[in-house]
């Protein structure tokens, strides 16, 4: 195994995190951090903590060994294992962890990674009414009930 | 499991963190779902209520909607909502009656969503073709953003000798139960998509597909599959060849053809084979042998190979009148050879000097049943 750099990723309460290079490099605000030099080997990332940094590096590590498995051309075998760790990887998260990491994935500009939390978020609002997701999201009806109304009238077709 | 977590969470927490996300955000996570659900966001809050309409995708089924008008007016309406966006997805499952499907229509409509720089497009057709085909557009040939396509049950017209055809950004492409109204068609496609990686296709009956002639230099993964029925007639599949210098995995299931050309293929290719010929045991059937020949060459420089029970057994009646080439790359083996094909083993394994893996899994079942 080649020796690759190694990166220091430090979050906003202070915590460090070593990384390898490629697992860095995922990050596409870290490569161009790196490409315009600069970020010495230590990279503060003043908006994610160091919880949520743990989990993203989880995922970066789990992608990186992946896409390295040798030839780079992924059998239907490990795309099919990558999915399956994925959907577990979600799964053990809160909702909370959820929306932060959809920020840091967004941040640090990691296109996989945003997309499986925004596909999370967006299963977890499938098939439900509006009521259902106000109350799954804490989101508040600022409606009046003409505006309601009105809404309902527009779309109709959609809301049987 | 997912969804019983959150519920056990929600009583600690009170915030609406998903408002703290930007539109932009919100936007991709709305782009995931389907048309209906979509629309419900519009009456979340005030904040959602536009939301959705500047959402660049469209997930529709047309059952969701009351007649055919209403599926093209709402669709109208969406691309009129956000006139410079790009309409980055769309997919529609058409599913209405024949009598229902009026062509100029629908190709407006596909036309406009082509026109605005979609990139994955998805048109699963369920009008019964024996009584309205369903055309798509000419715009779609030359669609410069179009990355992803996937077809079901759709014609491709014929385009005039001047009509650029060219996808130079497409990477995948799934045709199934496709039409096209010329045999030239396909291997124009195909040659004008300088990017394209993978490729799917998938034949029916009456799909009139005279032959599958796929060349591309970039061409990675192709999977041919057959759905045509198998009856009397052996010579049920389009004739196919193959160019493709780049592949890295050939897949090849229930396929019944006249001719089956390899012409070249990447050594380090993986194939999947499931090729079926006509033979009977022990009988000679000239024709078929030099078939069979011509497709065992063109897969005589692979480096790993599944083989199908049924190519087995034909190739295992070819050997007996003719040698079997060398497989001098073949270095993994995934073949059942069981009941009469065993014999062939020994025949088989002399032509393949390096190989490192052989994979009988099935032949183990079958000695305890």
């Amino acid at each position: 195994m080649s020796t690759s750099k190694i990166f220091v990723l430090k979050s906003s309460d202070g915590e460090t995190f070593e990384v390898e290079e490629a697992v860095a490099l995922q990050s596409q605000t870290i490569a161009h951090m790196v490409e315009d030099n600069c970020v010495g080997n230590e990279i503060p990332l003043a908006n994610i903590t160091g919880e949520i940094l743990t989990k993203v590096i989880e995922y970066c590590k789990k992608h990186v060994a992946v896409v390295h498995d040798g030839e780079g051309n992924l059998s239907s075998f490990l795309k099919e294992e990558l999915k399956n760790w994925d959907t577990e990887f979600l799964s053990n998260i809160d909702q909370s962890t959820l929306f932060h990491l959809i920020m840091a994935a967004n941040f640090l500009n990691i296109k996989d990674l945003l997309d499986l939390t925004c596909q999370g978020v967006a299963d977890m609002i499938k098939g439900k009414s509006p009521e259902e997701i106000r109350a799954l999201l804490n989101i508040e009806n600022d409606f009046t009930s003409e505006d309601e109304e009105e809404i309902r009238a527009e779309n109709q077709w959609t809301f049987k | 499991m997912f969804r019983t977590y959150q519920r056990r969470r929600l009583k600690r927490s009170r915030e609406d963190r998903l408002s703290d996300l930007s539109d932009d955000l919100l936007r991709r996570i709305l782009s995931e779902l389907p048309t209906e659900d979509l629309i419900a966001t519009s009456l979340l809050s005030r904040r959602w209520r536009n939301l959705w309409l500047s959402v660049p995708a469209l997930d529709l089924d047309s059952n969701n909607f009351e007649d055919v008008d209403v599926l093209f007016e709402f669709i109208n309406t969406f691309l009129k909502s956000n006139e410079e966006r790009d309409i980055k997805r769309f997919k529609l499952i058409y599913d209405v009656e024949a009598y229902e499907h009026f062509h100029s229509d629908f190709v407006r409509r596909i036309d406009d969503v082509v026109k605005r720089r979609v990139r994955d497009l998805t048109i699963l057709n369920r009008v019964n073709g024996e009584e309205a085909l369903v055309r798509l557009p000419l715009s779609l040939y030359s669609c410069g953003t179009l990355v992803n396509l996937t077809l079901y049950n759709a014609v491709f017209d014929h385009p005039e000798e001047e009509l650029v055809v060219s996808l130079p950004r497409l990477k995948t492409m799934h045709l199934e139960a496709v039409k096209f109204d010329g045999t030239e068609i396909l291997k124009r496609l195909i040659s004008s998509c300088s990017v394209l990686e993978d490729l799917v296709i998938v034949t029916h009956p009456g799909d009139y597909l005279g032959v599958v002639s796929v060349c591309s230099q970039s061409l990675k993964c192709f999977k041919l599959e057959s759905l045509r029925e198998t009856f009397e007639d052996p010579e049920v599949d389009p004739k196919v060849e193959i160019d493709l210098p780049s592949l890295e995995y050939l897949s090849v299931r229930d396929y019944r053809s006249k001719s089956f050309s390899i012409h070249n293929i990447s050594p380090t290719a993986k194939i999947n084979m499931d090729v079926v010929f006509d033979v009977e045991d022990d009988a000679d059937d000239p024709l078929e042998r030099i078939r069979i020949s011509k497709f065992l060459s063109g897969i005589s420089t692979v480096r790993e190979m599944i083989i199908s029970p049924r190519t087995l057994k034909a190739i295992k009646v070819f050997s007996q009148f003719e040698p079997l080439p060398q497989f001098l790359n073949l270095t993994r083996l995934d073949a059942s050879f069981v009941g009469s094909t065993l014999e062939l083993l020994p025949t088989f394994l002399g032509c393949c000097p390096n190989l490192q893996s052989l994979l009988m899994i099935r032949l183990i079942f079958s000695m305890f049943m």
